[in-house]
């Protein structure tokens, strides 16, 4: 398969009080299409940098776009027009956010917002894209569609709100849907709906996915492949059962260790988590090493004098670890 | 109630409006009937959905809000009937840590003079041993004393949790109410203070009342566990009769909603809930889960299910246990 | 924000109210406030040490235009007084009926906000009625009212004026002691055993402070204002001087000498610009989002 979208070496610098911060650095991806492709990582680590940078939305000031390129189709986007870029969001790429109260209009109903945002990227009458408006919510499981076009975001669930949002999202066919921490407002119950709801739109529409999150258990449920990202870098990339049944990488692996993860059949044996001491390094005070050496067990004098490039230890696995057959032999 | 009971809660009801002089009375049954006990040193976990009532229970164990009926006793005092400076001394015993890092610290005060202000307050040692308390405290949440003259913005979340644990700790309580103290941080902070929780139970006998929604923290963390749907306790067990013989449907809905953390191998076949919580305000007649419940019976819809022992104290509400 | 990242470094302790003066310093509209404010204070109570001239004094011919004569080098108003003696001896008492009823309106407007906001029920109900009851009456007619009953000193046109603009404090300081009574730092100080009066003091009020320092800035301005208002319709106090009482004094004779109102006027503009000036600046300062990076 080809890759619809690909990052290459992309760097977003932010200044800041305390001098400048790398928030993204030299980041390398690429979404095939029809995959879900999930990043994961702990806050702060760039996630939502990385699809703002996507969708060419970086705040600037104070932030910068200072290297690489981001090409959709052979086209870079860094290079784009703003016109262009209009065209691109919503059109080719579109977006979804964690909170879903605050990325609805409040003051309009939720037909309006989905039927405007297709008469803007479409030539079609209003009475068509009202009629969209409606298809799409029926497409997203919102029973009694009709009536609901006409609701104002507040009268909705939480649930619902996210279901208007992934509506809209995809009202016009976009090729990309990026899903910003899509579920982590939501009860568990109402996520398993929504990862459903995506899982079924994807093989429905073939739309490639970049699932933003922070939640291993919501990597394994949807996505093909996983990147995980660290302080601004990616520092694994793989098949998600790779990553999940294999990490290499020593954070990675603390990253999965550390979660409770929920057993069937659990025992009366209860060890403490594993844990990874100590916190995330302040962006603006990297020093040159690997961002993960201050906390590595792994660690070597090397680790701290240069940083470690993201290499293919097999045809789909990619590590950023000079030890990564000590810690695999571990 | 045995010998070993720290917390008792009978029949707790908490009951929110009313009373609206120009506008419809409308009642929030945000607990609506709730008993459990918590053996001294053990965790009790309650878990459910949003809006389910969980927080409004916790608040109410320490008297901050309303109790509309019901009775709590921790140890040997009925804490539910004290007023005023009674309240206040009885408060020593039991004490909270939030769910909010950011919210649950006052921005404008040291965080030091917070973690010493129970102290003073509560007339806790010698004026002059104090500060040496709040130093002892700090290492016993694994923050360095050094920090004690800094302000709360200057901590990371996990770092806050510490501080509130520490605060929480101040008054040598014995039961320590902990209102989703891990939901606002990352997996790798929370892996930190929930071994930190337990150490903490181990070395000073502690009692934990733990409310939380991620039922893998709730498994790893609690000894019993509560499930709590729309005010109500619905099932109620041992932690390892819980999860691995769940009997309420809602309690199985709920554990097979939970993502794993394993790749898909595509046999597990998944029969999410419909649907949303409905309204505290207009509770539905009969099983409060009926309208969402796959298995639901005609009886379901018109007869409220009883809480029931099914063996070896294994609690649940449901017309087909019957 | 600064975090404190690793366990390695000892960072200096920064108060919020610290890290708010720093932000202030930052800030122009701020900075130029204060400069504004000085200058009008240094003129008004340092003036008198280089300028000793009596403002009710006659000096000169009535209405005569500013340059035209070196005993009076801003002219003089209807009766030959002169303008310049005028605007320095009106400051104090501009200012001070400024200040003091700004603080008279903060004081009322924080004590009932608080009492409504942190008790609810019967108590906000109670006195929010008040409240609105002070707030629906037309403010200039009842401070003029008050003034009339009693004999126009500057005393009772202060008070005046305080308790005719308190609601507006009172209103936001509810508004804030709702928010915050409600974050779980609140409940956390009621679990630790602090009483009410505690909460309401020493937890909730420095909290909700931001920005009532902010709004009384601007009621002090307001303040001033009004005290020109009521001086205009000749109910402020005659026997002391103000900018007020210069232009209530000159309003008939602003076609022969438009110096007569216009200088006073010019006075008040100045000093209402530097306090809404300051209050931008505090705004600034104490907005977060603001200050962050
Ligand atoms: N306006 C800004 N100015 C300076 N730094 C910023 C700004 N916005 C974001 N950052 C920094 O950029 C980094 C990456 O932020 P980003 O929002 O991508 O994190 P994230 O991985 O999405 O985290 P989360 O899980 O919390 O959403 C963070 O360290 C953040 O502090
Ligand atoms: N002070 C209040 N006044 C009126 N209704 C309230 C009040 N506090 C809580 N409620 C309502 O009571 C119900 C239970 O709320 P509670 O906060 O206990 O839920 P929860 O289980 O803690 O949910 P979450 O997981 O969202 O924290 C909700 O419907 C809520 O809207
Ligand atoms: S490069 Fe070195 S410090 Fe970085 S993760 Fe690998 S072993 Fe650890
Ligand atoms: S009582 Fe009926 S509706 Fe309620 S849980 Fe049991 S089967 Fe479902
Ligand atoms: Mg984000
Ligand atoms: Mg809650």
């Amino acid at each position: 398969m080809a890759a619809i979208l690909s990052i290459k070496d992309l760097v977003v610098d932010f200044k800041t009080r305390a001098g400048n911060a790398r928030v993204l650095n030299e980041i390398s991806l690429e979404l095939e299409s029809g995959e879900i492709l999930g990043i994961v990582g702990e806050s702060g680590c760039g996630k939502s940098m990385t699809a703002l940078s996507i969708m060419g939305l970086v705040p600037s000031p104070p932030g910068k776009i200072t290297n690489g390129s981001i090409s959709l189709d052979g086209e870079d986007l860094v290079q784009a027009s703003t016109a262009r870029m209009r065209q691109v969001r919503g059109g080719i790429i579109s977006m979804i956010f964690q909170e879903p109260m605050t990325s609805l209009n409040p003051v309009f109903r939720v037909g309006d917002q989905i039927a405007e945002c297709v008469l803007l990227h479409e030539d079609i009458s209003k009475a068509d894209a009202w009629a969209r408006a409606v298809e799409m919510l029926t497409k997203v499981g919102i029973p009694e569609p009709e009536i609901r076009a006409r609701a104002y975001p507040h009268e909705l669930s939480g649930g619902m709100r996210q279901r208007v949002m992934i509506a809209m999202a995809l009202s016009c066919r976009p090729r990309i849907l990026i899903a910003d921490e899509p579920t982590t407002a939501l009860d568990v119950t109402v996520q398993a709906q929504i990862f459903d709801l995506l899982n079924d739109l994807q093989r429905e529409t073939g739309t490639a996915i970049i699932m933003i999150t922070h939640d291993m258990g919501a990597i394994a449920e949807l996505a093909d492949r996983v990147a995980v990202m660290y302080a601004g870098h990616i520092i694994e990339s793989g098949k998600t059962e790779d990553i999940l049944t294999n990490p290499q990488h020593p954070y990675t692996r603390g990253l999965i260790a550390c979660v409770p993860h929920l057993e069937e059949n659990p025992t009366e044996d209860r060890p403490y988590l594993s844990e990874i001491k100590g916190v995330v390094p302040s962006l603006t005070e990297l020093g040159k090493g690997c961002a993960f050496a201050p906390r590595c067990p792994y660690k070597t004098p090397i680790c701290e004098e240069e940083r470690p490039h993201i290499e293919a230890v097999d045809k789909t696995h990619s590590v950023a670890c000079y030890n990564v057959k000590y810690v695999v032999a571990v | 109630m045995s010998e070993n009971t720290l917390l008792e809660v009978q029949d707790l009801k908490v009951h929110f409006g009313g009373k609206k002089l120009f506008r419809k009375a409308q009642i929030v049954h945000a607990v609506d009937g709730v008993s459990f006990s918590v053996p001294k040193g053990q965790t009790l976990g309650i878990v459910g959905e949003s809006g389910s009532g969980k927080t409004t229970t916790a608040l109410a164990v320490l008297r901050l809000v309303p109790i509309t009926a019901g009775t709590i006793r921790i140890g040997d005092v009925e804490i539910s009937s004290l007023e005023k400076e009674d309240l206040r001394e009885a408060r020593r015993k039991v004490q909270m840590v939030f769910q909010d890092p950011y919210s649950s610290l006052d921005p404008r005060r040291r965080v030091g003079d917070i973690v010493r202000e129970p102290l003073d307050l509560m007339n806790i040692g010698e004026e002059e041993d104090r500060d040496q308390m709040v130093h002892d405290l700090f290492v016993q949440v694994g923050l360095r004393p050094e920090l004690a003259s800094l302000f709360p913005h200057q901590f990371s979340g996990g770092q806050r949790q510490r501080i509130g644990l520490a605060r929480a700790l101040a008054t040598k309580p014995e039961l320590i109410v902990c209102d989703e103290p891990v939901s606002a941080l990352d997996v790798a902070v929370q892996a930190q203070i929930l071994n930190l929780m337990r150490k903490l139970q181990e070395d000073l006998g502690l009692t934990y009342l733990f409310i939380s929604h991620d039922l893998g923290v709730v498994q790893h963390l609690c000894d019993h566990v509560a499930v709590m749907y729309l005010g109500q306790i619905v099932e109620q067990a041992d932690r390892i009769s819980l999860f691995s013989n769940p009997q309420h449907p809602y309690t199985k809905a709920l554990l097979a909603a939970v993502p794993k953390a394993r790749p898909r191998d595509g046999t597990e076949k998944r029969v999410p809930l419909t649907g949303d919580p409905p309204s505290p305000i207009n509770l539905p007649t009969g099983c409060r889960f009926a309208g969402r419940c796959p298995v639901a019976i005609e009886k379901c819809h018109s007869i409220a299910p009883a809480l029931k022992d099914r063996g070896n104290g294994h609690l649940a509400s449901c017309h087909l246990l019957d | 924000m600064a975090v404190i990242e690793s366990s390695q470094d000892i960072v200096q302790s920064q108060s919020p109210w610290r890290e708010a003066a720093r932000a202030f310093r930052q800030s122009w509209a701020g900075m130029l406030g204060i400069f504004i404010l000085i200058l009008v204070i240094l003129f008004t109570f340092v003036g008198p040490f280089f300028y000793p001239v009596d403002p009710f004094e006659i000096i000169w011919a009535p209405l005569t235009p500013p340059g035209a004569t070196e005993r009076a080098p801003l002219g003089t108003d209807y009766l030959g007084r002169d303008i310049l003696a005028g605007l320095i001896h009106g400051g104090p008492a501009t200012l001070y009926v400024g200040l003091v009823a700004g603080i008279i309106t903060i004081t009322i407007g924080i004590l009932v906000g608080a009492f409504a906001g942190f008790y609810r029920g019967m108590v906000d109900e109670f006195l929010m009625r008040i409240t609105e009851f002070f707030q629906v009456l037309p403010a200039l007619l009842f401070a003029m009212v008050l003034v009339t009953l009693f004999t126009p000193t500057i005393y009772v046109v202060s008070l005046a004026i305080g308790i005719v603009s308190w609601p507006t404090t009172a209103r936001l300081t509810r508004a804030e002691f709702l928010r915050i009574r409600n974050l779980e730092y609140v409940n956390a100080a009621r679990s630790i055993g602090a009483k009410n009066r505690r909460i309401i003091w020493r937890v909730i009020l420095p909290n909700a402070l931001a920005p009532l320092i902010v709004a009384a800035t601007l009621t002090v301005g307001i303040a001033i204002l009004f005290e020109a208002g009521l001086s205009f319709l000749g109910l402020g106090d005659p026997n002391m001087f103000s900018w007020g009482l210069m232009i209530g004094a000159g309003r008939e004779y602003i076609l022969d000498g438009w110096w007569v109102v216009t200088l006073p006027g010019f006075m008040i503009f100045l000093t209402v610009l530097g306090f809404s000036l300051v209050g931008d600046g505090l705004n600034d300062a104490f907005n977060p989002k603001l200050r962050e990076r």
